[in-house]
């Protein structure tokens, strides 16, 4: 019934998510450089310690065995630094070691100041770990991949396809703990859990200007059928045929959290992970078609002749 | 994808997958173990724990805590002369209101709103620590006591750098809105705006969803 080594060797045949982890690194490389690019303005007032607001590094800092304050006096070596790998980790440059160095750097500028940072932030943290094992430099690499021996490429293959299932099962354990979690608040219990939300100005782009949203059907509708989509999500996730649903409705959860919540960044890497729920043949037929899309449209465009 | 031939130590690679495929179940072990019983492993392996916390957070609450209530944290402005009130700026719908002008690409403002959020919460922990120590000492008393004296002790409080960030915040705030501040000194409160039907146990007169949490006494600019 459960024979290891059938399951070993059978990670060991092939990397069988290779298009979407080379698709999913140069993706979350750009995901970072935006937001850093973004929070640019806000840089010295994050992380140099003298800004606005006097802010400490967290208390994990002390595990890099780095000064905290000189640290904050160098921040921009460490955005420098974490920019520079990004770059590299796009095109592929230094493989895991690179990808490595790509998630130290940007753990450390994490750390320096994590009162900012959202469950985006830290998912796409854990993403880049994951990421760091895996075999990502299949497609989107300015260099060619190097070749193994069948013994070594083997290994690879396994440690690649062991990281992109730590994803699905991370991704699976994140949704199901916020279930959880919220079938244990006595709001969301109640059906009101979406109300609060919803009319807490922070977030809610509804609740501007001290406007209140009023308690409606759909809200008890959409209080417990998220709180039943997240629990459900890997239960769901594991079928094909209840896949498309599952993915669908996360989807749609992470539209809601875009638009309505003003929570940005967390939307678009939870929704990047999805593509790792399909198989490669699905997604290199998918990218072919819609490239057989572009093609069409690109021939039956008028030509001008001057 | 071309692969080479040549077979170097079998045996070598075939127990390295065993062990590979070890670690993975011992991590996710680990990551059960430190989402379901974190105070367990927080005192059993500190270091582990700690190693999780810095690299691989693992803490999905994600929207599960509701709050029912908005927060304020006003400026009153007043004349220094006449000694009364010229201007009231909230701070929070400040934030928020330059978070809602930028956004998509409001990582900068959405920052600021964060901190400002958890310089808060570090106002009102300290608050309740004090307030506690206060209802130790004078039990019995009315809340508003509780309330004006643990703010005082607050202000006393040298250590804290809490207070201090949200002045500098106040300030910034009012040289961003080009507000006059020749002869003015200024007073921050801090209240919770509960969402109907929830009510607070304490409201200030005249508005029973508003519960004072915060007074500080008038400072110059």
């Amino acid at each position: 019934m459960f024979d290891i080594k059938q399951i070993i060797g059978h990670l060991q045949q092939r990397n069988q998510k290779a298009y979407y982890l080379a698709f999913l690194r140069v993706a979350l490389s750009i995901w970072y450089l935006k937001e850093l690019l973004f929070r640019w303005p806000a840089l010295e007032m994050l992380y140099s310690g003298h800004g606005l607001f006097k802010l400490k590094p967290s208390a994990a800092i002390s595990l890099f065995h780095l000064n905290p304050l000189w640290l904050q006096q160098h921040y921009m070596m460490v955005v420098y630094a974490c920019i520079f790998l990004l770059l590299l980790n796009i095109i592929g440059i230094g493989r895991n070691i690179v990808s490595c160095l790509v998630f130290i750097a940007l753990a450390l500028l994490q750390n320096m100041n994590d009162t900012f940072e959202n469950g985006g932030d830290w998912m796409a943290l854990l993403l880049m770990f994951y990421l760091l094992f895996a075999d990502t430099f299949s497609h989107f690499t300015l260099l060619k991949q190097k070749i193994y021996s069948s013994e070594m490429q083997r290994l690879h293959n396994l440690v690649s396809n062991l990281a992109s299932y730590a994803i699905l099962i991370n991704l699976c354990l994140v949704y199901f703990m916020a279930g959880l979690y919220k079938a244990q608040d006595p709001y969301w219990l109640k059906g009101t859990g979406i109300y609060y939300f919803l009319n807490d100005d922070r977030y809610s782009i509804l609740a501007a200007n001290k406007q209140l949203v009023s308690p409606s059907i759909w809200m008890y509708v959409v209080n417990y059928g998220t709180v039943l989509f997240e629990i459900s999500f890997p239960f769901l996730v594991f079928f094909k045929r209840s896949r498309w649903i599952a993915l669908l409705l996360g989807v749609i959860m992470h539209l809601g959290i875009y638009f309505f919540l003003m929570i940005y960044g967390m939307s678009v890497v939870f929704i990047l992970q999805y593509g790792l729920f399909f198989s490669n043949e699905e997604i290199i037929s998918t990218v072919e078609k819609i490239k057989g899309m572009i093609k069409f449209k690109r021939k039956t465009l008028p030509v001008v002749i001057k | 994808m071309q692969t080479g031939t040549k077979l170097t130590y079998p045996i070598a690679y075939k127990w390295l997958s065993y062990v590979i495929v070890l670690a993975f179940v011992y991590y996710w072990l680990f990551t059960i173990a430190i989402i379901f019983l974190p105070k367990t492993i927080n005192t059993t392996t500190p270091r582990q724990a700690a190693v999780y916390t810095a690299f691989i957070r693992q803490n999905w609450q994600l929207f599960a805590a509701s709050k029912v209530y908005n927060r304020q944290l006003n400026v009153v402005l007043r004349d220094k002369i006449t000694q009364q009130p010229t201007d009231t700026i909230d701070l929070v719908q400040y934030t928020i209101a330059e978070k809602r002008k930028q956004a998509p690409f409001n990582n900068y403002e959405d920052a600021i709103d964060h901190i400002l959020y958890k310089e808060m919460n570090g106002l009102e922990r300290q608050l309740a620590v004090k307030k506690k120590i206060l209802q130790q000492q004078f039990p019995g008393r009315a809340d508003s006591f509780y309330m004006q004296q643990s703010s005082l002790l607050l202000e006393q409080d040298s250590l804290q750098q809490t207070l201090k960030n949200l002045v500098n915040y106040t300030k910034y705030v009012l040289q961003q809105k080009k507000i006059n501040t020749a002869n003015k000194a200024f007073q921050l409160t801090e209240l919770h705006k509960y969402i109907q039907p929830q009510l607070p146990a304490y409201s200030i007169a005249g508005d029973s969803t508003a519960e004072p949490l915060f007074i500080s006494t008038f400072k110059n600019l």
